[in-house]
């Protein structure tokens, strides 16, 4: 019923829209043709007296586009006006007149009129960057006038670039904007922050990204489509979106028609990509083994008797199997299975699974087209994109395509009247094998990644098939048979459709206009995900199948917005020295997200999942967490400027959303920014004539509350599930208590207080921009003082906790040319560097329990992303040693039955007052033991560096991407660091050899106690309590890193050789991304990747020290041929 | 003109009114205020508590009676070593009050459910489910900890006084409880639609309130001070009366007619363990029970019972408490000369058939495989040679994580029987008639001479530290402990209102194994099967288990008997546990209890 409410409403700001046009629109028809008919008379132009004649034109640029607000003036008189939305004018003048064309930002041109009538001026826009219009949210300014923190960068960043979606692209690109990446998943986002790691530890947040005014998801947008985007960082900035914007707004503009003959542009490109690491494991069986028996016998303290999935340790024994891997790994001509004494399968292979599971490269594929063109009544944008990126897995079918349609177009029904439409299409089909196998026997999204598989099943020894062709257990076991067989595996589908119909009116031509919008989203996603079981043999005839059901899963995503907005910007003529902006706005929008789960077990058909052809009794259907809400938002904002040297902005807007209990749905959220252009100052006017362009100050301070949270995170409600328990024969639906919701709660605001200052130099080469902020999230919806445990709930949360991070951004460029073989080159620099650190302020919880590795956690006066750990002494030299030191008990060192500490093995400081043993205290900030604050895992001093150069048609572009400080404490699990610390059944890591371990001798004195590794004991970086499973400095890493991002070289072909192959602009160009990664990694941790230090798959099971840090799909390197050419 | 249409226009959208459009319900749950509005409310809402509240398999069968002093295990309840105290002690979190907030919660709200619902009695019903379920969280509570606040309605977070109160005596929430227990005996239904189904009826509360009121009549008697302050009650009465509600409630049972023991004399060898290890629940002898389903809910005891791995204690009953099972005949095994030389496959013949029903003996099968196989104790999950059968399915493919499905009892007309038999002798009321009511039907059930004894035992009077010595009484308990074996916690809390915790320290004693480096033959196949050596042999048979003496520090071997040593520190103090010292610190009104 509310969804048919909510469809009637939209309709009717439809009708209503179309009610008002439609009768406008039938007389505009015939207007547009008289106007036409004019034009096409040529000199048909009304004489009016003698010496007087009436002239009319068109003014353009350089790319021939129309602009309106120019003025035309006859020179030395005040007889002028000013160009219309269509960029006509007309203006009786003398015979013989000069017309002088100006507009701002672009070179003013004289005309003599002669014995013209009609005239098509085109005006050439001036370089300076300080005319640069940068968009702002519901508007446009000139750089020069800008005072909030916005940073814009143009659509090139995007081009040459093969990627699966525009996120990895703008990494690195825009100062402030810190784009993290999990992994290298053509599906995959990645974590996109403005200002700080995090924006509130409440109710949560991050940034808006709105899509030519309209909320939308970036990985959908078609790169060629971009024609720039700006990122709004501070509370002035972002003051008009609200509640909506309050951890900043990133805002895309998609390229607009421009008016002229039908323009055919196609871009096409083919990648080859690889992973930019390739693991490097043990994969001989016999050194596997060795250090197997090793790191086994140091933690158990007796010879290990079964390795699964290789030999049956019922059938033979350990020594059996151990002597003839021996033999067979010396004459590698006998065969690497035998069936032993007892009929069973033993295996001494030497296998390489992650070469039997990854190809080396796969490769990737884009296609963009589009036609533009029009006249100044109506202009028309048609453009589509296709993208396929292929697997990079030896079987199973992974696909990734993306196809987008986008169609724009823009009519003048009146001289003061436009419509625009701008409908959006999008279709993203991902299809990849997965490993069946769940970590829970309930959830089939916790699949285990299939490195995790990998470590714990497939040693080197085991093989992928028998003799005869049936799988191996290894191979069932960890779900590679699945892969081949093709038969479990998830296929996301993603299908958008949006369209935006914008009207643009002129109630009083440049002074008063208006504007309104309507939008409609509809997207359809869906997850179907299928597992199914496998058999393997473990001997010639006893099958084994390791699941004990097979599943078919469906979710499906309905996506519905409506929104609506409508400006009315004020433009008031108050002479030279004023100027004065004003805009009043109106936004609504409506969303309602529907989402249902269906699965059921019992695959008849593995090839045909179906839900007709299951026999499973064990099914769920059920709600997948639907929403809705709605926001409604008034808004003003105000530019004032005096002489272009002292500017002001206010602004602020009055927010309701549902979110919110009725009593606290309504908030106003006020900012305001002053700047000062010093260099428009009459003590600078020296400077000025010679090297200063503009040296500007600008401060800027608001708040706003935060909108962004979860929709009924303030209701009292009660769900009902399906219950475990039996009752009344059957698993019934039961409900409970609903968590008590604390009364008198209020918003989480942003405050923010920016000072920035923006220089260029020496006729705009070089240009800088520094800005350093504080922002003040305050107010957190946080649990508060822990109540006596009969309260019976968690302590109620409230508005307890107020966070701040500090930081600044810094961005500099330099772009001159100069002459080589008399051929001009031209060459640009731009480096971005920021930073910030976050700290809590407040948090009244009074547990103030410390934050882990493996759990988040604040208190008071906490620094985000702080990682607590102990400190290294080295290694025990003796046992006297071990004796004379602090008792390590609180860890778990396995040694055999007991838990002994000897020569080799970590020794910790002691660092508070209790010298009798090394401890977390009770893990509070009050009592923490040994514990101290080792490193900070967030991200920090990000960077980036882009270089491009550009001779002879040959163009040679290069961006470097960074982050300057990161620590990263790999979590247990995490079998690619810590190899067979870990599990002895793990990975065994080349570099866990003697001569990088310490050891012990005879007489349990250590050897080799300069080495980096302790003693090989296993377990050690698995169990929770486990020495190396607690942060360390000694094991801390550096994951600092700095990678060449992008490298292209590109060639224009001449226009006569473009010409004549009927081509208008011809361009080609080879690529590279990811190309060299610089990282301190490489030395210990050289497995992964810096951007891939994640655990696990975030599409899977991915919870830090479940699954190993770097088990997530791999980052990818590529290299690219493309071609650009214009028709 | 038009222009100015159009600025109306939006002037007049602007301002259209949006009450309606800000007020959003979720999807999938429903608003707090609009529940409670109809019958069917109500019974989402009580399954709520039996989700919550039902115990689980793990604690209907070992939960604390593995620490009882019938049982060999590998780890001590760290609460019986020396080094606990109220930092460890846990049981005191908001989590473990959440149960109490939902039924007051309930009790608070279900009024509202009134208009819609025209029977009053239905609201009374759940009224009285309410209040079973507060009188069993009080129960627990107040076993663990004696004296605890009573609350019997939500707590707000602004109610300082409330939140921050002291704690109420054991005796004034006991009486509470017993208030609550017979609103819920007197309110529940007995329709039909309540029985032999694992939602709460009349019955159920009144075998809940039977188990209560025994354990606290007995409690008040054999204690003579609370141990939660050490200072004599003040209530001398409330032993009888609790008695009396005990002997009430059991009464009520057993004239109802609707429940009975499962006994038919062609089954006297299975029927016992069929109660325990079948899905469906015989609703014939179980008042209530954790109903489980193949393929829908399932637990892990198979795996439990039956696993080497990391999920054992390696329960192992020790030969102390085997040699309690009186003989087919009624006669009392440790009558038999040198029965302490005995062998295990003799020892196990003509027995209790409980005996054979709770513990692997020679002749015992289960599926290995799909195949049926002859299965003798695996000495890496038993201590003693004995092997605990009576939860399991006998097939190893249930002996992996999660697919065990036979159901649990949680009240069974037996225990009935039991708490009637002792209730009555506590009070002073014990005859033959009352035996032939209760504990002969028992016997005869499990194949057993039901005959009254002539006289006390000398071997359970020794059992006890001597601390009693009417046959009527050790009779009921050697009973009790038999029938009752490790359902859940009731042998740890008959020690417990006994005040016999010094029984938890006894040792441990294993089968009789004559000699050592000798193979030992414990199946009948005349094959050795065991053996016990001093130091690890170079040629191990394989088919034989070997003992290492000098490896398994844990063993003293002695007169023929591995004895294993019990670490188990006992103090009276133990009667209560220590209130934790996180709820001590939340509110500094909670006092410690004695000794602690």
């Amino acid at each position: 019923m509310n969804y048919l409410k909510r469809l009637c409403r939209a309709m009717g700001i439809v009708f209503l829209t179309l009610f008002i046009f439609v009768p406008g629109s039938f007389a505009a028809k015939t207007g547009i043709h008289q106007a036409d008919a004019r034009d096409a008379s040529g000199t048909a132009g009304e004489m009016i007296q003698q010496n007087t004649r009436k002239i009319s034109g068109i003014v353009r640029d350089m790319k021939g586009e129309a602009i309106p607000g120019v003025n035309v003036v006859e020179k030395g008189t005040t007889n002028g006006t000013v160009t219309d939305v269509n960029g006509k004018f007309s203006l009786d003048v003398k015979e013989n007149a000069l017309i002088h064309v100006s507009f701002v930002g672009y070179v003013n041109q004289e005309i003599a009129i002669g014995n013209k009538l009609n005239f098509d001026i085109q005006i050439q826009e001036r370089t300076e960057a300080l005319d640069e219009v940068v968009v702002v949210g519901y508007g446009v300014q000139k750089r020069r006038d800008v005072v909030g923190a916005i940073e814009q960068v143009s659509g090139e960043i995007f081009e040459n670039r093969s990627n699966p979606n525009i996120v990895r692209s703008m990494q690195g690109e825009i100062p402030g904007l810190t784009i993290t990446m999990v992994d290298g998943k053509p599906s995959r986002s990645a974590n996109i922050q403005i200002r700080g790691s995090v924006n509130s530890i409440g109710s949560g947040g991050s940034a808006l990204v709105l899509i030519d005014g309209v909320e939308g998801d970036l990985t959908t947008v078609n790169p060629d489509d971009i024609e720039s985007v700006s990122v709004l960082k501070d509370a002035s900035s972002t003051a008009v979106y609200g509640a909506r914007g309050s951890f900043g707004v990133v805002l895309v503009t998609t390229k607009k028609a421009a008016a002229g003959k039908p323009k055919i542009q196609y871009s096409g490109s083919t990648s080859i990509m690889s992973r930019t690491v390739e693991p490097q494991i043990v994969n001989d069986g016999l050194q596997w083994t060795n250090s197997f028996y090793e790191s086994y016998y140091n933690y158990k303290g007796q010879a290990p008797s079964t390795i699964n999935n290789v030999f049956n340790k019922w059938a033979v024994s350990w020594n059996d199997w151990y002597n003839e891997l021996v033999v067979r790994d010396a004459d590698r001509s006998l065969d690497r299975v035998r069936v032993n004494a007892k009929g069973y399968y033993d295996y001494f292979g030497n296998t390489d699974w992650h070469k039997v599971i990854y190809k080396n490269s796969t490769t990737a594929t884009q296609h963009n087209l589009s036609v533009s063109g029009g006249n100044e009544t109506g202009t028309y944008l048609l453009s589509g994109s296709f993208y396929q990126q292929g697997g990079i897995y030896n079987a199973g079918n992974e696909d990734f395509r993306r196809y987008s349609l986008r169609a724009k177009g823009s009519v003048m029904l009146r001289p003061w009247l436009k419509i625009e439409n701008n409908t959006d299409f999008f279709r993203r089909k991902y299809h990849e094998p997965i490993v069946m196998y769940s970590n829970s026997s309930t959830d089939n999204s916790e699949i285990f990644p299939i490195q995790r598989q990998l470590e714990q099943q497939a040693f080197p020894m085991t093989m992928e098939r028998n003799p005869d062709g049936t799988w191996t257990e290894c191979a069932v076991y960890i779900g590679w048979a699945g892969f081949v067989e093709g038969t479990s595996w998830r296929e996301d589908t993603k299908f958008d459709l949006r369209n935006t119909t914008t009207m643009t009116v002129d109630f009083l031509k440049d002074v008063l206009v208006g504007k309104a919008d309507f939008t409609y989203f509809y997207n359809q996603s869906n997850r179907d995900q299928i597992g199914n079981l496998y058999t393997g043999y473990i001997s010639p005839t006893v099958p084994v199948v390791h699941q004990t059901y097979s599943y078919l899963e469906n979710r499906t995503y309905n996506n519905e917005y409506l929104a609506a907005n409508a400006t009315l910007t004020y433009t008031p003529r108050l002479g030279d020295n004023h100027s004065l902006t004003a805009l009043a706005g109106w936004n609504i929008e409506d969303k309602t997200y529907l989402s249902t789960l269906t699965n059921r077990r019992g695959v008849l058909l593995p090839d045909k999942p179906n839900f007709s052809l299951l026999d499973g009794t064990d099914f769920n259907i059920k709600d997948n967490g639907s929403y809705s809400w709605g926001f409604v938002g008034t808004f003003f904002r105000a530019n004032y400027s005096f002489k272009s040297k002292y500017l002001a902005e206010i602004s602020g807007r009055y927010d309701g959303t549902s979110k919110f209990p009725s009593n606290q749905q309504w908030g106003f959220f006020p900012s305001g920014s002053l700047g000062w252009r010093i260099s428009e100052e009459g003590f600078l006017k020296s400077a000025r004539d010679k090297w200063l362009d503009n040296l500007k100050v600008r401060f800027s301070a608001g708040t706003s509350g935060n909108g962004l949270i979860s929709p009924y995170k303030y209701l009292s409600t009660m769900g009902v599930s399906k219950s475990t328990v039996i009752i009344n024969g059957t698993s019934s639906a039961y409900t409970t208590a609903p968590t008590p919701i604390p009364s008198g709660l209020t918003w989480e605001k942003a405050s923010t207080v920016d000072l920035g200052v923006d220089v260029d130099l020496f006729k705009s080469r070089f240009n800088a921009v520094f800005d350093v902020y504080k922002r003040y999230t305050t107010d957190m919806y946080v649990a508060g003082e822990e109540l006596p445990a009969v309260y019976g709930n968690e302590a109620p949360y409230g508005n307890y906790a107020d966070m701040r991070t500090d930081g600044w951004e810094f961005s500099m460029g330099w772009r001159d040319h100069f002459k080589v073989g008399g051929k001009d080159l031209k060459y640009n620099l731009k480096f971005m560097l920021w930073n910030s650190n976050t700290f809590v302020t407040r948090y009244t919880s009074t547990t103030n329990a410390l934050p882990t590795i493996y759990t988040t956690r604040y208190y008071e006066g906490m620094e985000i992303g702080e990682i607590w750990g102990y400190k290294v002494a080295g290694f025990f030299q003796n046992a006297e040693d071990v004796a004379n030191s602090p008792s390590q008990t609180q860890f778990t060192n396995f040694n055999g039955t007991g838990n002994l500490w000897e020569a080799g093995d970590v020794k910790f400081q002691n660092l508070d007052d209790d010298p009798t043993k090394i401890t977390n205290g009770s893990n509070t900030l009050a009592d923490h033991g040994d514990l101290t604050i080792i490193g900070n895992m967030t991200p920090r001093y990000s960077y980036g560096l882009n270089l491009g150069a550009n001779w002879n048609r040959i163009g040679l572009s290069m961006f470097w991407q960074g982050v300057g400080k990161r620590d990263w404490y790999p979590a247990k699990e995490s079998s690619y660091f810590w190899g067979q610390y870990g599990r002895p059944y793990g990975f065994a890591l080349p570099w866990h050899n003697p001569e990088n371990e310490a050891g012990i001798d005879d007489s349990g004195n250590i050897t080799n106690g300069d080495a980096y590794w302790p003693r090989l004991r296993s377990y050690i970086a698995e169990v929770g309590a486990g020495t190396l499973s607690n942060p360390t400095d000694k094991y801390l890493q550096d994951a600092s890193y700095l990678r060449l991002k992008t490298l292209t070289v590109d060639y224009t072909f001449p226009a006569r050789i473009a010409q004549a192959i009927g081509m208008q602009d011809l361009r080609l160009y080879l690529s590279g991304e990811n190309l060299l990664t610089f990282t301190p990694l490489k030395k210990w941790a050289k497995n992964f990747d810096p951007e891939v230090i994640e655990a696990g798959d975030s599409d899977y099971y991915n919870t830090k020290g479940g699954a190993g840090d770097g088990y997530s799909y791999p980052m990818m390197k590529s290299f690219t041929i493309g071609v650009n050419v214009t028709f | 003109m038009k222009k100015s249409v159009i600025l109306v226009c939006l002037s007049v959208l602007l301002l259209t009114s949006c009450d309606d459009f800000l007020t959003r319900e979720p999807y999938s749950s429903i608003g707090s205020e609009e529940f409670f509005a109809s019958e069917n409310d109500l019974v989402i809402y009580a399954n709520g508590l039996i989700q919550n509240m039902m115990p689980s398999a793990e604690e209907l069968t070992w939960d604390y009676d593995n620490y009882a002093d019938y049982l060999a295990i590998s780890s001590v309840q760290p609460f019986l070593l020396n080094g606990w105290d109220f930092t460890k002690q846990t049981g005191w979190s908001n989590t473990d009050w959440r149960n109490l907030y939902r039924i007051n919660y309930f009790l608070k709200n279900m009024d509202k459910a009134a208009p819609a619902i025209s029977d009053p009695s239905v609201l009374k019903h759940y009224q009285g489910v309410a209040r079973f379920w507060r009188a069993w969280f009080y129960y627990d509570k107040v076993r663990l900890f004696g004296d605890v606040p009573w609350y019997d309605e939500p707590i707000d977070a602004n109610d300082t006084e409330k939140l921050y109160k002291p704690r109420d005596s054991r005796e004034y929430v006991m009486d509470k409880v017993l208030e609550d227990l017979n609103y819920a005996c007197t309110n529940c239904s007995d329709a039909s639609k309540y029985l032999k189904t694992s939602v709460i009826s009349k019955y159920v509360a009144l075998a809940l309130k039977a188990r209560i009121c025994l354990y606290e009549g007995t409690y008040r008697k054999y204690h003579t001070v609370n141990p939660a302050t050490g200072k004599p009650w003040s209530d001398a009465g409330a032993s009888t009366r609790f008695l009396n509600e005990c002997v009430s409630a059991c009464d009520a049972l057993m004239s109802s007619n609707k429940f009975a023991l499962v006994s038919s004399s062609s089954n006297v060898q299975t029927q016992y363990r069929k109660l325990f290890t079948e899905q469906a629940v015989n609703y014939t002898e179980v008042i209530f029970a954790h109903e489980y389903q193949a393929s829908v809910s399932m637990h892990d005891v198979t795996l439990r019972f039956s696993s080497a791995g990391n999920n054992t204690n390696r329960w192992s009953p020790t030969k102390e408490f085997i040699n309690t099972y009186l003989c087919l005949d009624g006669s009392r095994f440790t009558d038999k000369t040198d029965y302490q030389k005995i062998s295990y496959i003799d020892e196990t013949k003509n027995r209790d058939y409980r005996l054979k029903q709770t513990v692997i003996t020679p002749g015992f099968t289960k599926k290995v495989g799909g195949v049926v196989t002859l299965t003798k104790p695996n000495w890496n999950v038993t201590y003693t040679g004995f092997q605990v059968i009576k939860f399991n399915i006998d097939d190893n493919s249930y002996e992996t994580v999660g697919t065990s499905y036979n159901s649990i009892p949680v009240f069974r007309y037996a225990e009935i029987l039991l708490n009637y038999a002792e209730a009555k002798y506590e009070l002073g009321q014990f005859d033959e008639s009352i035996w032939n009511k209760t504990i002969k039907p028992l016997r005869e059930r499990s194949g057993v001479n039901g005959a009254v004894p002539s006289v006390a035992d000398p071997y359970l009077i020794a059992y006890y530290n001597n601390k009693i010595s009417d046959k009527w009484l050790l009779e009921i308990r050697r009973e009790r402990a038999i029938e009752l074996f490790m359902e859940g916690s009731l042998r740890y809390d008959d020690l417990m209102r006994w005040k016999q915790g010094d029984l938890l320290q006894k040792t441990w004693s294993s089968i009789y194994i004559p000699e050592k480096n000798v193979g030992y033959d414990i199946d009948g196949d005349n094959t050795p099967d065991i053996m016990l050596v001093d130091k690890a042999l170079t040629k191990p048979d394989p088919n034989i288990f070997y003992i290492n003496l000098s490896k398994a520090t844990y063993y003293t071997y002695v007169d023929g008997v591995l004895k294993k040593k019990n670490e188990t520190v006992w103090t009276d103090s133990r009667y209560t546990h220590p209130i934790p010292q996180t709820a001590i610190v939340n509110n500094t009104n909670l006092t410690q209890n004695f000794g602690w």
